[in-house]
């Protein structure tokens, strides 16, 4: 894809694979409705970020601004619910093995990826898998189904959108299980 | 609570505001200064665009999900159509044949192109190729003195030099390759090349990879020259190749020479991409819960009225032509 510049590309292979663990540490620090919004944030960071190719551990880099931005917002905030609090105060433990991970694209990501085109709404899906799947340029698109090229456009934009969401919310599911209250760092001796 | 630096634009809307954008620059509409201001203006509008993006070339990566492997569940195979009448040029002769209307005769020096730059002199003459091509739909053959045989199937391209070894080049498309005992061959795709000796080959490029099926002789691939014994077929990728055998697979892999395409329970998304090859008005889902039916049988490529008949009679798919001639599969 032309429209793509270098770090756009780093970013799809080196960062955005591990939203999972972006999107569960966000939420440990401040609730599962405000994560995303804050991962979001620190994709924004990283894409502002000059030297991207010096980062030697995207996945770490990343999950370090989650944790500063967190601490930002709550600083912000007036009223902090200590749950957060506690989390953040045991959270460079969580984390086992920084960029061990291998995160690929496999066949039951793909077919993941299926089922949410049929989930679409039925034009929608149409268009997407015309497009994709079977290959058709956008105008073979328009003529073969008898609408405006404008029309294959927003069908495609909206379809993507709904799928770029869909896995995001899906990108979530994995990591619910961490407990939501680190155990604390320290214990009182008895 | 107030939060003063948050998005003014709610995140939401950006993956909206992206997935807009690049559906107009796929479409060839949107300004492409517009965007990329758009996109400069706003780091969290990168971010955006950069996962719309990876939705995008994923969704690309359907289109190869390698349906093949898995078993055709029962009920959904066993649309069986009877096979075209045999080819006559499986022999080594490469004779000209008028089985296919649509296959042409090629010989070297006859309607192929010399890729030479300026000048005629020997030089010049010495560093061209010899080329060949094929269209949709068409098949042709190209003999090269007595010491390779070529049949090329539906949009191939190849190039092709003299010389010990002989190289040849797959640009796109699919090959059979006959080579003759005393001749090596060096064939040369975007993937990375393959030594052949004295054999018959099939190679088909598939995207950014090349496929290589020995059928008798045997090769190496690559600069590690892996080891191609008889009967496996490698999947060559960016310099790399990964093996597999299947005897069943030989089958399918000539069934084209005869004009037939073997299917044994590949995905209905499959079989089209595999029938579309032939055709120049190409057949599309029009409803995507039927792209994950299972289809087996044997079809002719050059008419894909059989096939089509077999989707209407076992799985009540309605066939319609759109107004550019394209054929439109909808459940009925």
């Amino acid at each position: 894809m032309s429209w793509l510049r270098d770090i756009d590309r780093w970013f799809l292979s080196e960062v955005l694979p591990h939203a999972s663990a972006y999107r569960a540490r966000a939420a440990r620090f401040c609730g599962r409705d405000e994560a995303d919004d804050l991962v979001q944030e620190a994709y924004a960071r990283v894409l502002d970020s000059n030297d991207f190719r010096s980062i030697q551990s995207p996945r770490g880099f990343v999950l370090t601004i989650v944790r500063n931005l967190a601490l930002e917002r709550l600083r912000r905030a007036n009223v902090v619910r200590i749950d957060y609090l506690a989390s953040l105060e045991v959270l460079d433990l969580v984390d086992p093995s920084p960029d061990a991970f291998t995160v690929s694209s496999d066949r039951s990501e793909l077919r993941q990826l299926l089922l949410l085109i049929e989930q679409l709404p039925p034009q929608c899906g149409r268009v997407l898998h015309m497009r994709k799947i079977q290959g058709m340029s956008p105008v073979q698109i328009a003529e073969a189904l008898s609408i405006s090229l404008s029309t294959v456009e927003k069908h495609i934009a909206k379809g993507l959108a709904l799928v770029t969401r869909a896995r995001r919310d899906d990108s979530a599911r994995p990591e619910v299980t961490c407990p939501k209250i680190p155990v604390p760092t320290r214990r009182a001796s008895t | 609570m107030p939060e003063n630096s948050r998005p003014d634009t709610p995140r939401v809307d950006l993956i909206e505001v992206a997935a807009k954008w690049l559906a107009g620059l796929d479409a060839g509409t949107a300004d492409v200064r517009a965007f990329e201001a758009w996109r400069e203006a706003d780091a969290r509008h990168a971010a955006a665009f950069a996962q719309v993006a990876g939705t995008w070339s994923d969704l690309g990566e359907l289109r190869h999900l390698p349906d093949g492997a898995a078993p055709a569940p029962l009920g959904l195979s066993g649309l069986a159509a009877p096979a075209p009448e045999a080819g006559t040029d499986d022999g080594p002769e490469f004779s000209p044949t008028t089985r296919n209307s649509r296959r042409r005769f090629l010989r070297t020096g006859l309607a192929l192109g010399a890729v030479a730059l300026g000048g005629a002199g020997v030089t010049y003459r010495a560093a061209a190729r010899d080329s060949a091509s094929t269209g949709v739909g068409e098949s042709g053959k190209v003999a090269c003195g007595s010491a390779m045989a070529i049949d090329l199937n539906t949009d191939s391209r190849i190039y092709w030099k003299e010389g010990e070894p002989l190289r040849l080049w797959l640009e796109r498309g699919e090959v059979a390759i006959h080579l003759a005992s005393a001749h090596r061959l060096s064939l040369i795709t975007q993937s990375g090349t393959f030594q052949l000796a004295p054999g018959y080959y099939n190679a088909r490029i598939r995207n950014a990879s090349c496929e290589l099926t020995v059928l008798a002789g045997s090769g190496r691939f690559g600069a590690q020259g892996r080891a191609l014994p008889p009967g496996v077929t490698a999947l060559a990728t960016a310099g790399k190749a990964s093996l597999r055998k299947d005897a069943d697979e030989l089958d399918r892999v000539t069934a084209w020479r005869n004009g037939t395409l073997i299917l044994t329970g590949e995905s209905l998304d499959y079989a089209l991409s595999e029938m579309n090859r032939y055709l120049e008005h190409k057949i599309v889902i029009g409803d995507p819960g039927l792209s994950r039916l299972r289809i087996g049988g044997t079809f002719a490529t050059a008419n894909p009225e059989e096939f089509l008949e077999a989707l209407r009679t076992s799985f009540a798919i309605r066939t319609h032509r759109d107004a550019a001639g394209g054929i439109v599969l909808t459940r009925a």
